[in-house]
């Protein structure tokens, strides 16, 4: 009986940190969602499809994160509750760049790595300064690694960090 | 996602309708510990005990409900990519069925390669495990290990439930299916496997504490076929378990320069 109580409470402990997570993205619905958030989206993206609304809560701060295709880009949006963008994230093409700031870049990759391969390429504009993120997988001197490359809005290097890759979770311990 | 529960419902229901041998009930309490090396190596360890909650007998003999395999598994894991791991171990494996059965402890090296993806429209990440095993038995009565090997192929998915990834204080769902194949057959007919010789179905609901690690809890069948070609009385064991699982993932603190 005692046994049985102390698993119910630990269940119970588990069931309300569950709830009461302080830093993370929750689903949520649509008819949750703040007017002024779906407004920006439907005034600024007309053409949003495959649609999803996450709710962000970052310290004190609540943001609602908008995912979607727009075209043939994926967009993630960050946006305060009364509607104000926070930050924009596109995925998209090297080759849609402006070509000075994709020659910027390759002249840099090329002159940082012998050998590159770019897996990601983000328009990132936190706080509403634009820059670009690229991912490669790169050999540097005499060792492959995969790296996270940031440039300013012309393409000028502004800062790299070498991922430390994590070992796929496993299903299973066997 | 209603598809994949589906089959395993399928898969499930068959071996329960199937069921007709040796059947065991009880439950596993396992720990997984990941953490770094370099940052192309990370090692892993992992340990269970399998546990029989219920006295059973099958043919004249008892089965007591108790201690019935330890499984100590170190791993060193290179990380080739995000998408890709490689994998080799060097495992302990103790098992003991009932008081008359012979014990038998193993040594098994194993090599594995393990891939993993995302979808475009669906949360979570599928994986494919594929494993060599060689399993080295010894049994109380032998003078020599015996060598049989094994092939593991797993297809398992893991997958948020409140929201794109899966942060501190959130729930998840983990399911797998693992098929076995017994390459080799030894000597001694006792041991004998057929050919697809284990199928391991688990789905479980996990909860990450954060720094305390993942704390899983779900229902693990293994359903384990002898060749019927040797004349056991019980071709196939069916053991079925709540696995409660914790899985840590830390790394000593850096020191200060």
């Amino acid at each position: 009986m005692k046994k049985n109580k102390l698993i119910f409470l630990a269940f119970l402990f588990l069931l309300q940190a569950g709830l009461s997570s302080a830093q993370s993205d929750k689903n949520v619905k649509v008819k949750d969602v703040p007017a002024a958030v779906k407004d920006y989206l439907q005034k600024n993206y007309p053409e949003a499809h495959s649609v999803k609304y996450y709710k962000e809560i970052e310290g004190d701060t609540t943001f609602y994160e908008i995912t979607f295709r727009n075209k043939t880009d994926q967009y993630n949006l960050l946006l305060f509750p009364d509607g104000r963008i926070y930050e924009t994230e596109i995925v998209m093409r090297l080759d849609q760049l402006p070509a000075s700031t994709k020659d910027n870049i390759v002249k840099d990759l090329t002159a940082r790595y012998s050998k590159y391969t770019i897996r990601l390429v983000e328009q990132l504009n936190p706080k509403g300064t634009m820059k670009y993120e690229i991912k490669v997988h790169a050999k540097k001197g005499k060792r492959h690694g995969y790296f996270e490359v940031f440039y300013d809005s012309n393409g000028n290097f502004t800062e790299e960090e070498e991922e430390i890759l994590k070992s796929i979770p496993s299903n299973s311990g066997f | 996602m209603r598809k994949i529960f589906l089959l395993l419902a399928l898969l499930a229901a068959q071996q329960a309708a199937t069921a007709q041998n040796l059947n065991f009930y009880g439950f596993l309490p396992s720990y997984s510990q990941t953490g770094l090396i370099s940052k192309k190596f990370d090692y892993n360890f992992f340990a269970s005990a399998t546990y029989s909650a219920f006295d059973r007998s099958f043919g004249g003999l008892d089965y007591p409900a108790k201690l019935l395999q330890v499984y100590v598994q170190p791993s060193l894991i290179y990380k080739h990519s995000p998408n890709l791991n490689f994998s080799v171990s060097f495992t302990y494996n103790y098992q003991r069925n009932n008081s008359r059965a012979l014990y038998f402890s193993e040594y098994r090296p194993w090599q594995q390669v393990v891939y993993s993806h995302a979808f475009s429209k669906i949360k979570g990440r599928m994986s494919h495990r594929l494993r060599f095993e060689q399993r080295l038995i010894k049994t109380k009565t032998d003078s020599v290990r015996r060598l049989t090997t094994r092939l593991r192929y797993q297809i398992g998915y893991m997958i948020p439930l409140q929201g794109k990834t899966l942060d501190a204080h959130e729930f998840y769902l983990n399911m797998y299916n693992e098929f076995y194949f017994s390459l080799s057959t030894p000597p001694a007919p006792r041991l004998r496997s057929a050919f697809y010789s284990e199928n391991w179905t688990y789905l479980g609901i996990g909860f990450n504490t954060g720094k305390m690690g993942r704390i899983e809890v779900g229902p693990l069948y293994q359903g384990t076929y002898r060749s019927p070609k040797v004349g056991h009385q019980h071709n196939r064991r069916n053991l079925s378990m709540l696995q409660v699982l914790w899985v840590t993932n830390f790394n000593p603190p850096k020191k200060k320069k």
